[in-house]
């Protein structure tokens, strides 16, 4: 699905990301984690096809991503769903309006899609309300909706919990194991939450200074210290 | 003569002042919607914060208003007689009166867009990249969305703006309710005609305020 090979990203000559390798499966549910400042977001955007890497490359459905022409990578985008800690939802357009959005971009509309996707989130009560109007749980409720309303192959969530409560975060777990469970959608969980990793992803990405420290499973933790504090509270976490 | 009977002597002009300043800020405001807003929208795009465009065309935009902004407006439509009489044949008379004052409706309109689009927070732009949204889509379905009632109110003001801006058209012979005020009360020593004549311009702005805090009130939910 995805291969980054020896992935760099530069801003003004300070690396953000530097000589990062690794390869996400089709209908895995990979833990990206990492302190502030560790890269995670430009990780992110490059996934995202946002910005293209400095060096090394990028392989999406076997094509690399620099080779790709600013439509065609709109196209790949429409395989992408993106879920965001702020939700970055549009306050004057209502539930509805906001799930249907990314259809809109691309000129579609489907209302039988739309409203099976509000069902899913359970919004069937709330969805001609608008985002003033609901709790942070419902707006990022709808902000997976709207995720997924393109039939993605690919959710990438961006600190998607960091901004909920235990409960809301909990709900927003057990639909992104819904999500990858019954539509196989693979999915990237960016976050600095070790709970919220050990409870929905198989394997964890452990990121420091913009590179790769290490790759864990979530089901085989290694028993073995580790010398550098964050990895060692990472896999205590998984361990617990 | 009482007050009422000067109202009713001088109604005809009044009635004609009346209609040439709707004449005036109608087609003038008109203008300043179709090409502020564009190019509001387009300072906002090459705003060096943004970069959506080339910055280069920022520069010229914004020098381009803020040159028309700093210039004191009456010396501005005298400045302007050449060139209205170019485009129109004639620069007296309350249509030559619309191409000055389109031109400062323009210069405030779209710099008040500008500022209300910057206003727009940044993960909206995070959102609308995510999607792969185009430019123009970008625009369209998010910016002119979330920034519509704030682009009411910019209007809103602008159009106020307009309404004491005409008022001095009386110097092309564009005559309206100001220029109403001061020949037929100042000049003629009717004060009372004078101070009526205020009183309509105030009104009249008072009516455009809360009818534009009216809409962007009902049509903003982000509260």
């Amino acid at each position: 699905m995805y291969k980054l090979e020896n992935v760099s990203k530069k801003y003004n000559d300070n690396f953000a990301l530097k000589d990062f390798s690794l390869t996400i499966e089709p209908g895995s549910v990979t833990g990206i984690v990492g302190k502030s400042g560790s890269g995670k977001s430009t990780l992110l955007r490059l996934l995202n096809l946002i910005e293209q890497p400095t060096e090394g490359r990028i392989v999406f459905d076997g094509k690399d991503t620099e080779a790709l022409s600013k439509r065609v990578v709109r196209k790949y985008k429409e395989k992408i769903g993106m879920v965001f800690q702020n939700y970055n939802l549009l306050n004057n357009l209502n539930v509805q309006q906001n799930i249907a959005l990314p259809l809109k971009i691309i000129n579609q509309q489907d209302k039988a899609k739309v409203d099976e996707l509000i069902g899913f989130v359970g919004l069937n009560d709330k969805k001609d309300y608008y985002p003033a109007q609901l709790s942070g749980g419902e707006k990022q409720r709808v902000a997976l909706a709207r995720a997924l309303v393109r039939n993605p192959d690919i959710l990438l969530c961006d600190e998607a919990t960091s901004s909920l409560d235990e409960h809301n975060t909990e709900i927003i777990i057990k639909m992104l194991k819904k999500v990858n469970k019954a539509y196989n959608i693979t999915i990237i969980f960016v976050t600095h939450e070790l709970s919220v990793v050990k409870q929905l992803c198989e394997e964890v990405c452990v990121m420091e200074d913009g590179q790769l420290l290490e790759v864990m499973d979530n089901k085989v933790v290694s028993v073995e210290r580790n010398t550098n504090s964050y990895l060692e509270n990472v896999r205590q976490s998984l361990e617990e | 003569m009482i007050f009422l009977e000067k109202i009713n002597y001088y109604l005809p002009e009044l009635i004609q002042s009346l209609q040439e300043t709707c004449i005036m800020l109608g087609y003038s405001m008109l203008i300043t919607l179709l090409v502020g807003l564009p190019l509001g929208i387009a300072l906002f795009l090459s705003n060096p914060s943004i970069k959506a465009l080339n910055i280069n065309y920022y520069w010229s935009f914004n020098f381009l208003i803020t040159f028309i902004r700093s210039f004191p407006y009456l010396l501005f439509v005298i400045s302007l007689i050449p060139l209205t009489r170019m485009i129109l044949g004639s620069a007296f008379g309350p249509y030559p009166s619309i191409i000055p004052l389109s031109i400062v409706g323009i210069a405030i309109f779209s710099r008040l867009v500008e500022q209300v689009l910057l206003d727009i927070p940044g993960d909206i732009k995070v959102l609308a990249e995510s999607l792969g949204a185009t430019t123009y889509k970008y625009i369209w379905n998010f910016i002119l969305v979330e920034s519509r009632s704030g682009i009411i109110l910019a209007y809103t003001t602008t159009t106020v703006s307009m309404v004491s801006y005409s008022t001095v058209m009386g110097i092309v012979g564009g005559g309206g309710i100001g220029d109403f005020a001061i020949r037929y009360g100042y000049q003629s020593y009717e004060n009372e005609i004078m101070y009526f004549s205020i009183i309509i311009i105030i009104i009249s702005v008072f009516i455009i305020q809360m009818l534009g805090n009216f809409i962007a009130r009902k049509i903003d939910k982000r509260k």
